[in-house]
């Protein structure tokens, strides 16, 4: 009997019920829908959100970017299937069994950076005809960098026992990739930006698999 | 004689719970019923069964063949079916479709569709469709029946289908169980788990009692009538019929009880009246003289 | 086939019953194949053990005999040997009704009378 093996985007697909591609151009959707008023807003109530005298502004935007993003990427790793969540019993029954698991927690990162990237990209690419931001595309580099280190963490947050310490922290994390990435390119401190894009390529794979082990013997074996 | 599934000294140890040694054999052709009330580990055992949890030790061998429960292979054979929320509370029928569809080998959405409307969940390939969380518990549990029985296994698993189903519902899943073990004439077999075998009876070939973790009792259904006898008589006649009783349970003008069928000849002598149980009687006197035990 | 799943005789008794008659009676011939049990447990909304269990006693009886693969099939019956086995029946159930007649201290008349009506009853 030939039996189907899933991939990361099927097993996310399984979970979210459309496809990855549709997926990630939902969500960037999403974030671009929330982006665009908080723009329309500071053009209303500024003179000139076009000028350099509104560096204020700007931060604001940008900071509004970066949380966006965190939001979402929040949101998105929190789904965990306890056998006691809405379909925990549906998934876990899955022929696969944890590997499918696994396999969705792989697929849901892709999916967060990938969104991560659409999204930036777009909102630089839109700074590049329509300049709202100084050093914009700087400013997108930096938080994408910033959030896939943050991802790497939010992973080894999940490890946490404790539930709230875990949403609390988790979401700090979050909030400050945003900030952080911002902050760096004015501060002008480029090279924790950089520090962060270098650590990241061993914290990624390292907290990926740290966190699939814990999980699986604190809450999937149990 | 051959067997679904041969479960081998299964055990789970929780904090304040500990399931086992569970050793049973699941007869193949046939349906068998776990009989048990709330928190006997009837849900731990048919879980673990399916992979859905970790167990502390023993092993279980299914189709005489595979021990891995992990493997894809197996798990496709297995139809297995949680009580409530099997699927995320978002999801519409669509959503089901897709999701089984993917993560299984052998969903059919003709079969699935055709359930549905049987089931009486309407026409799930209309525009318009209902979130899970908008249906009531009944219509949860009949959809994720058809969900499970639109695949194509050997042996379903299903945990407290009927809870949540009014009596003409039962008597619908009566039928489809009887249908799916006709399909495969002996290939396929079901098991389920109940707190209330009344309206499952008809459809129980073995059973199996569970109490505080343990099997207490298991067998088919017809030598289980044999084994065990229903008593009763009058108040005057209890004291001399008790000691011979398994159960008792007592009142101003009558008792009742369950007692082996050996004791049929003395029993009568104590003007007692003996004839057949139900699996509904004997399951109550059962697990009544098990939770005399444990206190 | 009729079964009663509230009467007191258990239903594979009945199965078994309803089934030897046919045999019996010659309703059913020599080789011929019962339905399986499972397909008769649809039928008659009840569970395959019970079905299995009547088919089972048949079979020891050696009225029907199971064939791996197939199924129940109807045995040729020794009709002669039948009728004697179930003659010898009926004596030792008189034996039994006349000796409880005389103990009840009944004549032969009240006995015949019994029987008239029970006869009609089952009929």
């Amino acid at each position: 009997m030939k039996t189907n093996t899933l991939t990361p985007a099927k097993a996310v697909q399984i979970y979210l019920g459309a496809s990855f591609g549709t997926c990630i151009l939902i969500y960037t959707g999403v974030l671009l829908g929330m982006f665009v008023p908080c723009i329309l807003f500071f053009a209303a109530s500024a003179e000139s959100v076009f000028k350099d005298p509104y560096v204020d502004l700007y931060l604001y935007v940008d900071l509004y970017i970066g949380l966006t993003v965190s939001a979402m990427v929040a949101a998105l790793m929190q789904h965990t299937f306890e056998k006691t969540m809405p379909g925990g019993k549906f998934y876990r029954s899955l022929p696969e069994g944890f590997t499918a698991y696994r396999k969705m927690r792989l697929g849901m990162r892709y999916l967060c950076i990938l969104v991560s990237c659409l999204y930036l990209g777009i909102i630089c690419a839109a700074n590049m005809v329509i300049p709202f931001m100084n050093h914009g595309t700087a400013k997108c580099v930096s938080v994408l960098v910033w959030l896939v280190h943050a991802l790497g963490l939010a992973d080894l947050i999940q490890m946490i026992p404790h539930g709230t310490a875990r949403a609390v922290l988790s979401s700090l994390v979050m909030l400050f990739s945003g900030f952080g990435g911002v902050m760096m390119v004015y501060t002008g401190m480029w090279y924790v930006t950089v520090l962060l894009a270098v650590n990241a390529l061993w914290l990624l794979p390292f907290s990926y698999r740290a966190m699939l082990n814990s999980y699986r013997s604190t809450r999937w074996d149990v | 004689m051959k067997y679904a599934i041969s479960i081998n000294g299964i055990t789970k140890t929780y904090k304040d719970f500990t399931l086992g040694e569970i050793r049973a054999n699941i007869p193949c052709g046939f349906s068998t019923a776990l009989i048990g009330a709330n928190g006997a580990g009837k849900t731990t055992l048919i879980d673990i069964l399916c992979g859905v949890t970790g167990k502390t030790g023993g092993e279980a061998v299914y189709f005489g063949e595979m021990t891995d429960i992990d493997d894809p292979v197996l798990r496709n054979r297995i139809g297995y079916c949680s009580s409530a929320d099997f699927f995320p509370l978002s999801w519409t029928p669509k959503d089901i479709a897709n999701a089984m569809e993917l993560g299984f080998d052998n969903f059919d959405r003709t079969k699935f569709a055709d359930l549905c409307m049987q089931l009486r969940l309407g026409d799930i390939k209309a525009r318009k469709q209902k979130k899970m969380m908008q249906l009531s518990d009944g219509n949860r549990m009949r959809m994720y029946l058809a969900a499970v029985l639109a695949r194509d296994t050997e042996i379903l698993v299903l945990d407290e289908p009927a809870s949540s189903l009014d009596p003409l519902a039962r008597d619908m899943l009566c039928d489809l169980f009887r249908k799916y073990l006709v399909e495969r004439d002996g290939e396929r077999s079901v098991l389920f788990s109940t707190h209330n075998i009344a309206d499952m009876e008809n459809v129980t070939d073995y059973a199996i009692f569970m109490s505080h973790g343990q099997i207490i009792e298991q067998g088919f259904v017809e030598d289980l009538k044999q084994k065990y006898l229903l008593v009763h008589g009058d108040a005057a006649d209890a004291d001399r019929a008790k000691s011979l009783m398994l159960s008792f349970s007592g009142s101003q003008n009558s008792f009742e009880g369950i007692a082996l069928a050996e004791h049929a000849g003395r029993l009568h002598a104590a003007n007692a009246v003996t004839e057949i149980p139900t699996l509904q009687q004997l399951s109550v006197g059962l697990l009544r003289k098990a939770e005399a035990y444990e206190n | 086939m009729k079964i009663y799943q509230n009467a007191s005789e258990p239903i594979y008794k009945q199965i078994a019953s309803q089934l030897r008659e046919q045999i019996l009676t010659g309703k059913l011939h020599a080789g011929d194949l019962l339905p399986s049990i499972r397909v008769l447990a649809q039928d008659l909304h009840i569970s395959v053990i019970t079905t299995m269990k009547a088919y089972e006693e048949l079979s020891a009886e050696g009225l029907v005999t199971a064939t791996k693969g197939k199924g129940y099939f109807v045995n040729t019956q020794d009709k002669q040997m039948l009728i004697e086995q179930y003659q010898r029946q009926l004596e030792d159930h008189l034996m039994d009704a006349v000796q409880a007649a005389r103990i009840a201290g009944l004549g032969l008349e009240d006995v015949q009378q019994t029987l008239a009506a029970l006869w009609d009853m089952e009929a």
